[in-house]
């Protein structure tokens, strides 16, 4: 349904180009969930921001690739025409629920805008019944109350439930949620977790979920790319990948991971370094510094993302020979 | 040997303060806290955002008074005393913040931030350069981070250079408050092996605050689980992870997304969880069990009373009625 071949997402600047993205290449299929995981600063954002064309600043562009969705390639849409896809075919869900929302208009108001813009079939009349639907619809509970309320006046994960119910409201076909969780406590977390996973069979939508924690993407997804420097290193069917990740980055990952496999007080294996910034990445694979299994050609030549046994897909030299 | 001992800690914060309001409402940010810190080991604070985590350890280091109750460190209680006389204790207690950006002045150099403690606890400036020296490299930086700007460096070596700064005046006892959450997660595990292992060489106590339990799990010894102000179960790590026996407990664990889970596929469904949403507010001054009204196991005695901390095995406390 979604299909992203070889973007590149670059600043320009006046001495020098910068790559966020590059070569990012994957397929969301409907109704799956595609988690996208990944350290700060590793492009997994703006891979998002790219797909809806929300980016940042004038600076910044889609350098190449396409973007195709439903047929349609995104990439070089015209702008008003890609203004009709956004919030109706497309919805996305920040990380941040209390600053997403406007503080000074109420939960109602702030529904009624969506609906009044993408949703021209539902009569003037109906629309005060049907936004106390759409709040139960994802589990706010008083909904009749609650729809009278400002943003301050919601705990953190109502507030998040607000954010996609309006993201919902539409019914739109593709779901970004960037980073949903993160700022919720674990309960509120799992609670958020259930709710996507209940949305995606009861209107089969699709959803990008970008996240930064490994676990709660193991848990929700059902394809997982990871991400390194602006590239997807490793893509595989969640469960293939929980038991072997094949990149050194992704199993590096995995050690750093405090609580279900480490023993109390045993060093965690950690990777050593840090992730590179945008601009400065190495030459050949972009992951030889911290690489622990590095050889002379990582540090000469870049990898491509390589088809290996049951469609997991790797970038890295390691598994050079074995492609399938 | 007990370092720090926690007898019955209280504080009440009052709201609604005006002069038509005869009786201000009072929020119990901490209830009735009994703790105490063995020399030497780890303590984990868990608990959800607003149990009063951060208020107890400010707390534990008089930087606010408790409303009622007995501090006492190395025995002696230092509950009452002036700032004149905690003095020479200060510089035994020592906090790590949760925001390496915000905690470092962005004006100072790395030198000065060291230096301050130092300065402040009146070390000669001749014996100033070599200590900041070493400490720079006990939390593994080196001599050329002397004199960059915290803007220079990542969010690791920013923690890197508050704990350096905590562990200046040689202190007994660390407060680390979400010292690790803002950090990603190769860098997490960075910094968590290098708490163990200045903990290891010099004997340190940690309080070691986090909502990540899997982290919270690694580097403690024992663990208070907080709910609402008061710790709801108490036990060595062990002890309380493999065996929780209060529902919050259960609940919270219940809650952790994991890749474990995945595999195992015994997901809760979200009727088994209890919604949080509309959790009493902190000014609640009933006299019900804190956890009342989302405990699936609640009793008509719950309501009435709160219970206390009872021993159920050796270095296990729960608060719970339906617990003998």
């Amino acid at each position: 349904m979604l299909e992203v071949k070889n973007l590149k997402t670059y600043f320009f600047y006046d001495d020098k180009i910068i790559p966020a993205v590059d070569e990012v290449s994957f397929s969301l299929e409907e109704g799956s969930i595609l988690g996208m995981v990944g350290e700060s600063g590793c492009g997994k954002t703006m891979t998002a921001l790219s797909i809806t064309r929300l980016l940042p600043s004038r600076n910044c562009k889609i350098a190449e690739g396409s973007i195709v969705f439903n047929g349609i390639d995104l990439a070089s849409l015209p702008e008003d025409e890609l203004r009709k896809k956004r919030g109706s075919e497309i919805s996305y869900v920040f990380q941040e629920p209390a600053t997403s929302l406007n503080p000074v208009l109420r939960i109602e108001e702030q529904m009624k805008e969506v609906i009044f813009l993408h949703r021209k079939d539902i009569a003037a009349a109906k629309r005060d019944a049907f936004i106390v639907e759409q709040l139960t619809e994802v589990g706010i509970r008083n909904a009749q109350k609650k729809v009278k309320c400002f943003p301050h006046q919601l705990s953190g994960g109502e507030k998040q439930r607000v954010m996609i119910a309006m993201a919902m409201v539409t019914r739109p076909k593709l779901l970004i949620a960037d980073e949903p969780t993160t700022a919720l406590d674990v309960t509120i977390q799992a609670q958020i977790i259930v709710l996507l996973q209940e949305l995606r069979q009861k209107f089969g939508v699709s959803i990008l979920f970008i996240s930064h924690d490994i676990n709660v993407i193991g848990e929700l997804a059902d394809c997982v790319a990871v991400m390194y420097a602006g590239q997807i290193v490793e893509y595989a069917k969640a469960e293939r990948l929980m038991r072997q990740p094949q990149h050194p980055y992704t199993q590096g990952l995995f050690e750093c991971l405090p609580g279900a496999w480490a023993v109390k007080r045993s060093r965690l294996n950690v990777l050593c370094g840090e992730v590179p910034k945008a601009g400065c990445f190495p030459q050949g694979c972009r992951f030889h510094p911290r690489c622990p299994k590095v050889f002379d050609r990582c540090r000469k030549e870049m990898p491509a993302l390589a088809r290996q046994k049951e469609n997991q897909e790797v970038r890295c030299w390691l598994y050079s020979g074995s492609e399938i | 040997m007990a370092i720090l001992r926690l007898r019955n800690i209280t504080k009440f914060y009052e709201i609604n303060r005006n002069s038509f309001s005869l009786r201000p409402q009072r929020i119990k940010a901490v209830d009735n806290v009994c703790l105490t810190l063995t020399e030497g080991m780890t303590l984990g604070l868990v608990g959800e955002s607003g149990c009063g985590k951060s208020t107890l350890a400010k707390i534990i280091l008089k930087l606010i008074p408790p409303t009622s109750g007995e501090i006492i460190f190395k025995e002696k209680n230092i509950t009452r005393l002036s700032e004149s006389a905690f003095r020479p204790l200060r510089r035994q207690m020592q906090i790590v913040f949760q925001d390496p950006y915000g905690s470092l002045s962005p004006r100072l150099t790395v030198k000065d931030i060291i230096a301050e403690p130092l300065r402040s606890f009146g070390m000669p400036k001749i014996f100033m350069r070599p200590r900041i020296e070493e400490l720079l490299i006990q939390v593994g930086l080196n001599s050329g981070h002397a004199d960059r700007l915290p803007q220079q460096l990542s969010g690791g070596e920013r923690q890197r250079v508050g704990i350096a700064r905590a562990l200046a005046t040689s202190p007994r006892l660390v407060v680390l408050d979400e010292a690790v959450s803002s950090l990603d997660l190769s860098t997490q595990a960075q910094v968590l092996n290098l708490l163990v292992k200045l903990q290891q060489k010099y004997a340190l106590t940690y309080v070691f605050i986090a909502h990540n339990l899997g982290v919270v799990r690694y580097v403690s010894d024992r663990v208070a689980v907080m709910l609402r102000g008061t710790v709801v179960e108490k036990g060595s790590t062990g002890e309380v992870y493999n065996n929780p026996l209060h529902p919050y407990t259960q609940l919270l664990l219940g809650s952790m997304p994991s890749l474990h889970k995945r595999l195992l596929r015994t997901r809760k469904k979200e009727a088994e969880l209890p919604r949080k949403d509309e959790r009493g507010t902190a000014a609640d001054t009933s006299s019900a069990c804190v956890f009342f009204s989302f405990c699936p196991k609640s009793r008509k005695e719950c309501a009435e009373k709160n219970p206390v901390l009872k021993e159920v095995a050796p270095h296990h406390w729960v608060s719970c009625a339906c617990i003998e």
